[in-house]
């Protein structure tokens, strides 16, 4: 008897003690900076880190057209059309060293809306054309605008120059 | 004659239309209650209620690193507003198995019940609708009704949670009355009196006339003893049993939607401003101005003069930017009130100081006890709020075990401590 009405107050004791506990870490969390953003209000982009994988951007000037990324791609959501063309070089964002181009985009068309984001295209890619943006809004009325066309009207124009050139020297060579 | 009907007399007489003569007076009293019921729920218990859930918003937002409701109105402070139109525009569903008079009626027994309790709650010097002489014995009795809404509410929801939820509701709020009766017992015995006023009248002169520090150390353990029960009787964390969203979806209001669910939703924070009012009335002063006051007010000055700053310079962007002919829906979330430096902090809480230090001098105005007795009860609120999102809920057993082997025994003692202390000194305490 004498040893639960110890336990009775030891209880109580030890209730109070751990409830002031309790609220006294949420006072100080009441004192702490909020951690979460205004989003639309700030810029969250240029917050982002480095290496962040938001939509895939390519650059076309220094595609080679080797369709490594499309071949690396899990889901296959690019989709690239080239012809074959005069044997030029570009310089590799990756090696610094000019770099063979034989093949010359014609479409260069990724779906967005089924890229997971794992980044694979990118690390085949011998000229760093393809990568990463730190932009992460894709929102559109149309799912189908979110098929993003990297090619530019210019990239056609040298597509054809190229192949018209390269069709010619096969008649000289023919010849 | 009351008042009421003296008004509506003069008026009618004023009007002086023949039509109306042969209206039976009694009609006009009902018609000028029914005005006057409205207009105190509306313009005066509502904002009440509405402004201590945005209290809890942002302090709870605040607690979990997050910032809370920020967007309508300077500071998010017209939230309560956009909730409440938008549960009055949606859909009142009543479930096709449900007792529907009985489910209408419930969530009015439960306004019902908080907001009768106002009635004899001294909000400032004169500021008080009924001095009961009976007041403690009639808020005990009114808040009791919450109960019957409740379990009301669980009945005719016809579901099996919703009456799990009451039947819960109801063994709580039932046990916690006796504690809650008995700790309250404390300043009844040390007042002499039931009446609120004359509660507020024995504690005037300073904080050291205080109940809480009377009958050291029963009346201060009778404090706490009252606040467990009363935090048990509005069921507010840690004693949310009856509406435990894991094991019971929501408890009595599973149901209800629409402003029906509002009302529970109003009852809960009504009530919560009611503890925290009848805590300070009984405890800690009442709308007393004291000497330590001074802190109060400033305390008080401080939140008005942030407010008023933000709300003045949110409502000139408003009114500037319609004149631009802009809509006013558009601009309501998409303003931003000016932003504080440390310095303009500094700054307010300097005035504040010297404000509170002016308005000792009117101590006695009755403008100033309401500001008093507000701050006082708005810190209740933000205690009950802190402890729900500190705590975790109780289970049944414990709530129970809490109740009769803990707090009813605290109780009995801190009355019969209280009663020695008054024998030996004289009837001091």
């Amino acid at each position: 008897m004498a040893n639960s009405f110890a336990q009775w107050f030891v209880d109580i004791v030890e209730g109070v003690t751990t409830t002031s506990k309790g609220m006294l870490i949420t006072l100080k969390h009441l004192f702490r900076e909020p951690t979460t953003i205004e989003y639309p209000d700030v810029n969250v982009e240029s917050q982002l880190p480095e290496r962040y994988r938001g939509i895939l951007q390519v650059d076309m000037d220094i595609c080679i057209s080797c369709r490594l990324c499309e071949t690396y791609c899990p889901i296959a959501c690019i989709k690239i059309e080239d012809t074959k063309g005069e044997k030029t070089t570009v310089m590799s964002k990756i090696t610094g060293k000019p770099t063979p181009k034989v093949k010359y985009p014609t479409l260069f068309d990724i779906d967005i809306a089924k890229c997971m984001y794992c980044g694979l295209c990118i690390e085949p890619c011998p000229t760093g054309a393809i990568h990463h943006t730190r932009r992460f809004e894709g929102t559109v009325s149309n799912v189908s605008e979110l098929t993003y066309s990297y090619i530019r009207p210019s990239d056609l124009v040298l597509a054809k120059e190229q192949s018209e050139k390269a069709k010619s020297k096969k008649l000289e060579v023919g010849a | 004659m009351s008042n009421l009907q003296f008004i509506t007399h003069s008026i009618i007489e004023r009007l002086d239309i023949p039509v109306l003569k042969n209206v039976p007076i009694e009609i006009f009293y009902i018609a000028v209650m029914f005005l006057a019921a409205t207009i105190v729920v509306g313009l005066f218990l509502a904002p009440l209620a509405g402004f201590s859930t945005y209290v809890e918003r942002r302090v709870a937002g605040r607690m979990q690193a997050r910032i809370g409701c920020n967007r309508v109105g300077p500071e998010g402070l017209l939230q309560f507003i956009v909730d409440g139109i938008k549960l009055i525009l949606k859909e009142d569903t009543i479930p096709q198995g449900a007792d529907r008079p009985l489910f209408k009626l419930a969530p009015y027994l439960v306004i019902l019940g908080a907001f009768l309790s106002f009635v004899c709650v001294p909000f400032g010097k004169y500021l008080v609708v009924a001095n009961l002489n009976v007041g403690l014995l009639y808020l005990i009795a009114v808040s009791s009704l919450v109960v019957v809404g409740i379990l009301l509410a669980g009945w005719a929801s016809n579901n099996k949670w919703s009456l799990l939820g009451a039947m819960r509701s109801a063994a709580q709020i039932v046990s916690y009355e006796i504690p809650l009766a008995l700790a309250l017992m404390v300043p009844v015995l040390l007042s002499g009196s039931l009446s609120l006023q004359d509660l507020n009248m024995a504690q005037s002169g300073g904080m050291r006339n205080w109940i809480l520090f009377k009958a050291p150390p029963a009346a201060f353990i009778a404090f706490f003893v009252y606040f467990i029960s009363a935090l048990a009787e509005v069921n507010r964390t840690p004693f949310d049993l009856p509406e435990a969203e894991s094991e019971l979806v929501s408890g009595y209001n599973t149901e209800y939607s629409g402003m029906r669910w509002g009302l529970f939703y109003l009852a809960e924070y009504a009530n919560m401003f009611l503890v925290g009012a009848i805590a300070t009335t009984a405890f800690l002063g009442g709308w007393q101005p004291s000497k330590s006051n001074v802190l109060f007010a400033t305390g008080a000055l401080f939140f008005t003069l942030l407010l008023a700053i933000k709300g003045l310079s949110f409502f000139t962007k408003l009114v500037g930017e319609m004149v631009r002919g802009k809509s006013i829906f558009d601009l309501l979330s998409n303003i931003r009130p000016i932003k504080f430096s440390k310095w303009m902090f500094l700054a307010i809480a300097f005035i504040s100081l010297a404000g509170g230090a002016l308005l000792q001098m009117f101590a006695n105005y009755w403008l100033v006890t309401l500001l008093m007795f507000i701050a006082k009860v708005y810190f209740f609120v933000f205690v009950i709020i802190w402890i729900r999102w500190t705590l975790p809920r109780y289970r049944v057993d414990q709530m129970m075990d809490l109740c009769w082997k803990k707090l009813v025994p605290i109780g009995f003692g801190c009355v019969l401590w209280t009663s020695v202390m008054m024998l030996l000194g004289g009837g001091n305490g």
